[in-house]
């Protein structure tokens, strides 16, 4: 008889996975690509060259961590596909980024744009409906990620009584 | 300002070209030496030479650091460690941490094989 499967590495990895790539698309999309606010926008205004370049360095710092959490993600999905019994199922990844990902939305947004106000989503706006959406798109990323996840195992038990 | 941002633009550009020169050739030299090492032939340099040639590069790449020398990067270093610099650190670093310990905090409350 075989062992019954493992999730619980495989969700841990992906959370943080989810956690990490999130992170890259606030970092990229928002502070790189649109520009719309950068780490320190909420009180260091990108009016300067200096003010732009402080940023960077701080923008910089919050990749850097992103990327600790990417990696952090990789060695525990290399130590998951390792275990014999785990569940290796795509739906179950995917619920956990989304998990991890809208766990990043919601932390980082109150932290940084509603208690630290270090930038807000839309810097020319303050703190606006747009910060709300932000935190919003947390909480719907975590309760799809959770579906899924729980989607996910739901078939797996069923297979398995099959 | 104006000519603090010219001649940093200016110095980039110099920098940027002579930097992609020296990248390319320490990347030969060390693809000339890792390589071999890789696929198993022991290389007449060693070793320490390849971690020379990245150590250069690294020389290299940090002498075009423009926070470090200029005029302007004096400026900016000012204003990046200043007197709020941790503080800021761990603001910038916050959120990463309060979901590393609310990750914990779940983790431990799963149970152990879902």
């Amino acid at each position: 008889m075989n062992p019954p499967l493992v999730a619980k590495p495989f969700i841990r990895a992906g959370i943080f996975l989810g956690v990490g790539l999130g992170g890259f698309v606030d970092g990229i999309l928002f502070h790189q690509i649109l520009q719309i606010h950068a780490m320190l926008t909420g009180r260091l205004p990108k009016d300067s060259i200096r003010n732009i370049e402080i940023n960077m360095f701080w923008d910089g710092l919050f990749h850097t961590f992103t990327w600790i959490m990417t990696a952090i993600g990789l060695t525990l999905l290399f130590r998951a596909h390792a275990i014999r019994n785990i569940l290796w199922s795509g739906r179950l990844l995917i619920g956990a980024m989304f998990l991890g990902w809208g766990l990043f939305n919601l932390i980082e947004g109150i932290l940084s744009h509603h208690v630290l106000h270090l930038h807000h989503v839309v810097e020319t706006h303050g703190q606006s409906l747009f910060d709300v959406l932000f935190l919003l798109s947390g909480v719907v990323f975590i309760v799809g990620g959770r579906m899924a996840i729980r989607s996910a195992l739901d078939s797996t038990n069923r297979t398995a009584s099959a | 300002m104006a000519m603090h941002l010219d001649e940093l633009r200016s110095d980039l550009f110099k920098r940027g070209l002579i930097d992609t020169v020296f990248c390319g050739a320490a990347t030969s030299f060390v693809g000339g030496v890792v390589r071999p090492i890789s696929e198993g032939r022991s290389h007449p340099m060693g070793k320490g030479l390849v971690v020379l040639a990245i150590l250069a590069l690294f020389a290299r790449i940090s002498h075009a650091c423009t926070v470090c020398d200029s005029v302007a990067g004096s400026a900016l270093r000012a204003g990046i460690f200043d007197d709020s610099f941790s503080i800021t650190f761990l603001q910038v670093a916050a959120p990463f941490l309060v979901v590393g310990l609310t990750l914990y905090a779940l983790d431990r409350c799963l149970p152990a094989d879902r």
